[in-house]
């Protein structure tokens, strides 16, 4: 039998060429990455010129689905997506649910990278195994929303699915999006990669089959996920609200960023909250990704008032946070306004957010004037000033020009005391899980290969509440690292899988066991715990030999200052600190570890060589000394 | 007169998340496949106004594709009423594709052969695998009635019962 669940195929594309080629998904290349962020960490660490500026044609793209993309496995629709990032100049890596990674498998497509740049704007048209470069030059400008009328329209198929940047993309928006209609992948910026390359979009459309192992399995598996909502009455909570109910759950803790971190409680957190938005009567339907049986996404749209009409999938919670609470912005209307905005620009909610809480603490310690913000009065929870500022942002107008640069370059280029309110790791503004409280979570942002992220295994969370004491950190570090492999923020990255439908599949407690069972019942792989763990440890040593390649060190990899001098001032977790001393300790058992240089966080030569990452000793050589 | 109860498809649109577990399930019922292309039943989504419309033969009492085939290559189920194609007679002129007034005939782009809902037999998986119950799979008796009974809610919540007393 031969491998199933893959298409089979991996698409070249070279914008600069207007050619494109294939290469086959072989089976030594799914049993050793899988698919997903495995895949193309792969696929992006062989593609790009090192230490190249990311908007140079040297950058690449990589789109990747996972195997389990296409089935009616629930949830099962992630689309990956990596490129070096110009915020971070790292690893840009980041995901959206959706329904474009399983119509990638269905086009015939596994993977997609993209090389080089065209002269003129374009779109790609992939159908049925055929690519088409095309020609953008009407839809250039464009918002999403203008965009997938036309868009459609020109492909000549309603059913037909779009991946996009908006007009934040185009002007090389560093944080901008890329969008799978309303589904963003919002991180690290790979929207302004795409703008670089002048490609607006990538349409797909197929109608092949994904055949899998055991189909009869597969099928049960799903039959036995709607079993578990309907009877067991499992995710009701995401069912209900997704994860708009986070603000409430986690200011309960006093663990909500406030007022760019200066605090941990937000008094507007209810009003932020999903049950508001339900109880004014904003919510106006549920939405679902493909073949997921949850319907998270939420579509609020706002009846009255100044921003009447407003509608938008969300805001979810890491919106809610970063446009909300992290701006002192309680009024919930605005919050749904400022969702669809960034959406319509395609720039980063959660980025934008807080490059704009950045900006008003300067405001608020007066080293920035409403002289410097075009005259705008940038007063904590100023919600017209924060739209307007949206959309100076998505337009690279006036003072929006600087913000769109993220908060460390605008920070830098402001100088004096500025950098030390911009809240970022690697240039990747931090994102809505308190790094001080949950030092896992300050672990993960620290070695994370792409920045503050808070869905890396490395962030694992499992001290987010009791037993564990704030301040300890011994162990962790050793703990977060061995329990990488099954992780439920592992494997959903490489199989395609949402986080949200984890609890539905297999056993309640989701681990390697499931992971196994999966890639055997659609892939017809039969992968032990050792094989996987090793797919596990290979990604994600690749990805930091990626970052090894364009210059990191261990000197990367650490917080902003504030999370060291300044204990949370107020709520259940006040005077709680991260202190340099235990993350140090965290780091050091992580890297010793995972077999990586203690002084560097370089990975060792035989740390490579037992991952059968061999062939990177011999790249990585040419570029620093690796430690034997 | 039919002697046995008939069972209606019946579609919710303003219940439908757009999810297309329902094309899986028309796949996987027909075909053994994860293949949504071939489904019977599509689901186009109005992605600017936020809204999934489900597209399935409504099962018509009289069904214009079946009036516009030139070979009579239609005829009914009729333990479930539903139209089937009869693959000896239809010359896939798609006539019907062009009639049928809810545009729920397709082409399947397999074999290019004549695609519509078959009930799956009188046991519609799409239905099994709709979770918020757009699609509903009842009795006669039963169409309509539970829109009537949201309804008949909405005003039962707006009237005070009284007690009627004989005069003496």
């Amino acid at each position: 039998m031969g491998l199933k669940g893959y298409a089979g195929r991996i698409l070249y594309i070279d914008l600069s060429k207007g050619s494109s080629r294939e290469e086959a998904m072989d089976e030594s290349l799914a049993r050793n990455y899988v698919g997903g962020a495995g895949l193309a960490a792969y696929l992006l660490y062989r593609s790009i010129e090192p230490r190249e500026d990311p908007f140079e044609l040297g950058n690449a793209i990589v789109y990747a689905s996972g195997p389990l993309s296409g089935t009616v496995i629930p949830g099962s629709c992630k689309l990956c997506i990596m490129a070096k990032s110009p915020l971070s100049g790292f690893l840009a890596e980041t995901y959206a649910s959706g329904d474009w990674a399983p119509e990638l498998k269905y086009a015939g497509f596994d993977a997609l990278v993209v090389h080089g740049a065209s002269d003129k704007p374009v779109y790609l048209w992939i159908e049925d195994g055929k690519a088409e470069i095309r020609d953008a030059s009407r839809l250039w400008g464009l918002k999403t929303y203008e965009l997938w009328d036309p868009l459609l329209k020109d492909v000549g198929d309603p059913q037909a699915k779009i991946l996009s940047i908006g007009p934040g993309g185009e002007r090389l928006v560093r944080y901008a999006s890329v969008l799978n209609f309303k589904r963003a992948a919002g991180r690290t910026g790979i929207g302004a990669v795409m703008g670089s390359k002048r490609l607006k979009a990538i349409v797909v459309r197929g109608t092949r089959d994904v055949e899998v192992a055991d189909f009869e399995a597969c099928v049960s598996i799903a039959k036995e996920a709607f079993r578990r909502i309907i009877v067991e009455k499992a995710a009701l909570g995401t069912i209900q609200h997704g994860t708009t109910n986070g603000p409430v759950g986690i200011n309960a803790r006093g663990l909500l960023g406030t007022r760019n971190w200066q605090e941990e409680v937000f008094e507007g957190a209810e009003l932020i909250s999903g049950s508001e938005m339900v109880r004014r009567g904003l919510r106006i339907a549920d939405k679902a990704c493909f073949s997921c049986p949850l319907r998270c996404s939420k579509l609020h749209e706002v009846r009255d008032g100044p921003y009447a009409g407003a509608s938008t999938e969300g805001p979810e919670y890491e919106s809610l946070y970063a446009l909300g609470s992290m701006c002192g912005n309680a009024n919930v209307e605005s919050l749904i306004a400022a969702d669809r905005l960034c959406d319509e620009y395609g720039i980063d909610t959660i980025s934008t957010g807080v490059t704009i809480a950045f900006a008003m603490e300067l405001y608020q310690r007066g080293l920035i004037s409403s002289k410097d913000l075009d005259g705008l009065e940038l007063t904590w929870g100023n919600h017209e000033a924060q739209i307007e500022l949206i959309k100076r942002i998505g337009e690279r107008k006036g003072v929006g020009g600087l913000l769109a640069e993220g908060s460390k370059r605008a920070a830098e280029k402001i100088g004096g005391e500025a950098p030390k309110y911009a809240m970022h790791v690697k240039g990747i503004e931090i994102p809505g899980h308190s790094p001080r409280g949950v030092k896992t979570c300050a672990l993960g942002y620290a070695v994370s290969p792409r920045g503050a992220i808070h869905t890396d295994p490395a962030s694992a969370m499992f001290d987010y509440d009791d037993p564990y004491p704030r301040d300890l950190y011994k162990g962790k570090g050793l703990r977060v690292y061995r329990e990488q492999p099954g992780s439920v923020k592992t494997f959903r990255n490489f199989l395609g899988l949402c986080g949200n439908c984890l609890g539905l599949l297999g056993s309640p407690d989701w681990g390697l066991k499931t992971v196994q069972r999966l890639m055997l019942v659609v892939t017809g792989l039969e992968l032990t715990e050792e094989e996987l763990s090793s797919v596990a440890y290979r990604a994600y040593t690749l990805m930091r030999c990626f970052n090894v390649r364009e210059g990191a060190s261990r000197k990367d990899d650490w917080l902003p200052e504030r999370f060291f001098k300044e204990p949370i001032p107020s709520g259940p977790n006040k005077g709680v600190i991260v202190s340099e001393e235990g993350l140090k300790t965290m780091i050091d058992e992580y890297y010793q570890a995972a077999g990586w240089d203690l002084e560097t966080g370089i990975p060792r030569e035989e740390t490579l060589r037992n991952l059968g990452l061999g062939w990177v000793a011999e790249d990585l050589k040419k570029y620093v000394s690796l430690p034997p | 007169m039919r002697s046995i109860l008939r069972n209606f498809l019946t579609i919710d649109i303003e219940r439908c998340t757009g999810c297309r577990l329902c094309e899986l399930a028309c796949s996987i019922s027909h075909f053994k496949a994860f293949d949504p292309a071939r489904s019977r039943i599509k689901i186009l989504r109005f992605q600017a106004q936020g809204k999934d419309v489900p597209v399935v033969c409504r099962q018509c009492g009289e069904c214009a594709a079946e009036e516009a085939c030139p070979k009579g290559a239609f005829n009914r189920d009729p333990s479930t009423g539903a139209m089937r194609v009869n693959p000896e007679l239809c010359i896939a002129c798609r006539l019907c594709i062009d009639r049928c007034i809810f545009g729920a005939v397709f082409l399947d782009p397999k074999d290019d052969s004549i695609a519509v809902c078959d009930l799956c037999g009188g046991k519609p998986l799409c239905v099994e695998f709709c979770l918020t119950e757009a699609l509903r799979y009842v009795p006669s008796h039963r169409v309509g009635l539970k829109r009537s009974l949201e309804i008949a809610e909405g005003l039962a919540s707006k009237v005070k019962p009284r007690a009627y007393v004989l005069p003496r």
